[in-house]
């Protein structure tokens, strides 16, 4: 207040309880965009337009707002005692042209929309460049609106914007969530499957590895055997034609069969020596808790067995002493044992895959079993099983088995396969006790 | 038989199998020398004889296919019977496709070696025989004159003394006389026969 100016007593009682009402009025309309924050548009209008007319004591009120997301909001509130057959559109199109436009809007006495005679309107055009809607309030008083009101107004007006505002932010805020959590989804699933195709190309790879190692060490061992054979076989030719010739040279036949001697030998000397790589290889003297040796390659096995759909079994007994041995070879047999039974077990169409690993102690030693409840084993198969380059399987190498043999014999051990009655195929293995 | 049959040459990294195909080679009369890689046989000179490769596909340093491609791009013209202890079909379909007589797997039969052998060898010596034909033929057609070359062109065309005569600007007594020292140089006994031995030369006939 400026210093001078005359303060006129507040004594009409009538003014203060105006000026009390219309104070509380403003808090409530400034208080409204806090209490509907981030709900829909609609949703506040309707209440906005409620509240004015409980204030204005008004006889209609009306909005329509462009929402930010674009949709078209429109709305009207009479009070109570009115009946609420009335239309929002209808009355947009009957005060259209008082609100649409450019020119600056101001307050005018119309034909009433929503009954007889006239009425006097207050329009407010709200938004940040009056924009995003308008807002219209109708009163039959003939004092409408006054200062007070219009104050009130212009005030409903801003809050209005705020609100909208506030309203389109959050919609955004709920489009952007939305469509983060569906890229959230869509990467996922796609990681999803990245991850299982990785794993099947890895199991892929292993597999490969397997097979080229033991190809490449089939072709060397081939060529190391077939070079002496040869050699020995051509000279047993050429001795026979030197014996042939007119008159026989048997000098050269002597040389011939000097040389078929020493191929033989060479050849020979090549079998045992890959038979002695495979055997010197368990040289590791650890003491191998089987139990856990077993676990481990379950573990490892998981995933595989998860695919396949193989419901895996242990019952592992306790208290089982450990024994002197080549950890990771034993668990290549236990490996290569769960690997028959789950591919054996992946030609069954139906019924279940179960996988039951086991062990206790024997007369013989620790006893290690595995049973699968796949196809089985012929007669015949059971015979050669164990035998190298034996194998029932489409593009197997026939080693596998025969490895598992080499592994178990060198650890004092021994490996045998038996067929159930009912269903599967069991394998089992022994392994001496230190000091038996 | 005699060296007059050829050389055997055979490329072995083994010296085993070396000593008893030489051997065996030898049993039947044929001339042998050994060479443990692709390298050794290249840098030797092969005998003015008809030979044939025996040869082995793995082999340290240059394999068998890569000497057979060197052999190719240097127009050493050698036949090559392939053996390998362990050849697959891919293999083999490269090497015959290059001009391989046989392809022979470790252990082969003794006469499967000898026959491939001589079948390279037989290649060879009609391979040499027709190189040292065209070679004689076109040093009698190098000691031909110029215009002699003219007439025999112009003979083989199949024109008339006298046409040849008005074409080449020159008497017809002249070009019979040209027409007698061609036949002669040449060693043709008949007309026939100058035609296919311009044939062999890739003379072209002059357009009249």
């Amino acid at each position: 207040m400026a210093p001078g100016e005359q303060q006129g007593p507040v004594n009409d009682s009538g003014e203060l309880h105006h000026l009390r009402s219309c104070i509380s009025n403003l808090i409530s309309l400034q208080a409204l965009p806090a209490i509907w924050a981030g709900r829909e548009a609609s949703r506040y209008l309707s209440v906005l337009l409620e509240a004015l007319i409980g204030m204005l004591h008004l006889d209609f009120a009306y909005a329509r707002a462009i929402d930010t997301l674009g949709g078209r909001i429109e709305m009207v509130r009479v009070p109570h005692r009115r009946p609420a057959d009335i239309d929002a559109d209808k009355i947009g199109r009957a005060l259209e042209p008082w609100v649409s436009g450019d020119d600056p809007l101001r307050s005018m006495t119309v034909l009433n929309p929503i009954g007889e005679g006239q009425l006097l309107i207050s329009p407010v055009r709200f938004g940040i460049q009056g924009d995003t809607g308008v807002l219209v309030a109708g009163s039959e008083r003939p004092d409408f609106p006054t200062a007070i009101e219009m104050l009130l107004l212009r005030v409903a007006g801003n809050q209005a914007t705020i609100a909208l505002h506030e309203a389109g932010v959050a919609a955004r805020q709920r489009q952007t969530a939305q469509e983060l959590e569906r890229r959230v989804e869509e990467r996922t699933r796609e990681l999803r499957r990245t991850s299982e195709a990785l794993g099947e190309a890895q199991a892929e790879l292993a597999h490969v590895n397997r097979v080229t190692a033991m190809g490449q060490l089939a072709a060397s061992i081939t060529h190391d055997v077939m070079q002496p054979i040869s050699a020995g076989i051509s000279d047993a030719y050429a001795a026979r034609r030197w014996l042939g010739a007119q008159p026989p040279n048997l000098d050269e036949v002597r040389q011939s069969l000097d040389s078929i001697v020493q191929q033989g030998n060479r050849a020979a000397d090549v079998v045992v020596r890959i038979r002695a790589m495979f055997r010197k290889a368990p040289l590791r003297k650890d003491a191998v808790e089987i139990n856990e040796a077993i676990r481990a390659v379950v573990v490892l096995t998981h995933g595989e067995l998860l695919k396949n759909n193989v419901a895996v079994q242990t019952q592992l007994a306790d208290d089982l002493p450990s024994i002197q041995g080549d950890r990771v070879q034993l668990q290549q047999v236990i490996l290569n044992l769960i690997i028959n039974a789950v591919e054996a077990m992946s030609s069954l169409r139906e019924g279940s895959r179960e996988l039951l690993i086991s062990t206790r102690n024997d007369v013989s030693g620790l006893l290690v079993t595995v049973r699968d409840s796949g196809p089985g084993l012929s007669a015949e198969s059971l015979e050669r099983l164990f035998d190298p380059f034996y194998t029932t399987k489409a593009g197997g190498m026939g080693m596998g088995l025969s490895i598992c043999r080499s592994i178990v014999e060198v650890h004092g051990g021994r490996i045998w396969a038996s067929r159930d009655f009912s269903q599967g195929a069991t394998f089992q293995f022994t392994l001496p006790l230190p000091g038996a | 038989m005699t060296e007059a049959h050829g050389v055997v040459f055979i490329v072995d990294d083994d010296a085993a199998m070396r000593r008893s195909l030489s051997s065996l080679f030898r049993s039947v009369g044929l001339r042998v020398e050994v060479f443990a890689s692709a390298q050794d046989f290249l840098r030797c000179t092969p005998p003015n004889l008809p030979g044939c490769l025996v040869l082995d596909v793995r082999l340290p340093g240059l394999s068998g296919l890569d000497l057979q491609r060197r052999m190719a791009e240097a127009n050493l013209d050698i036949p090559i019977v392939f053996i390998t202890a362990h050849g697959d079909i891919p293999m083999s379909v490269r090497a015959m496709k290059a001009g391989a007589v046989e392809f022979l797997t470790k252990p082969f039969r003794d006469q499967d070696l000898l026959d491939a052998t001589h079948l390279g060898l037989e290649r060879d010596r009609e391979a040499r025989a027709h190189r040292a034909d065209s070679q004689e033929l076109h040093n009698r057609y190098h000691s031909l004159t110029s215009r002699e070359r003219e007439v025999m062109a112009c003979v083989v065309a199949g024109l008339l003394n006298k046409q040849i005569a008005a074409e080449l600007g020159m008497s017809e007594t002249t070009v019979k006389v040209h027409r007698h020292r061609v036949m002669e140089k040449m060693g043709a006994d008949s007309l026939a026969e100058l035609v296919r031995m311009a044939d062999r030369l890739s003379i072209r006939v002059p357009k009249s």
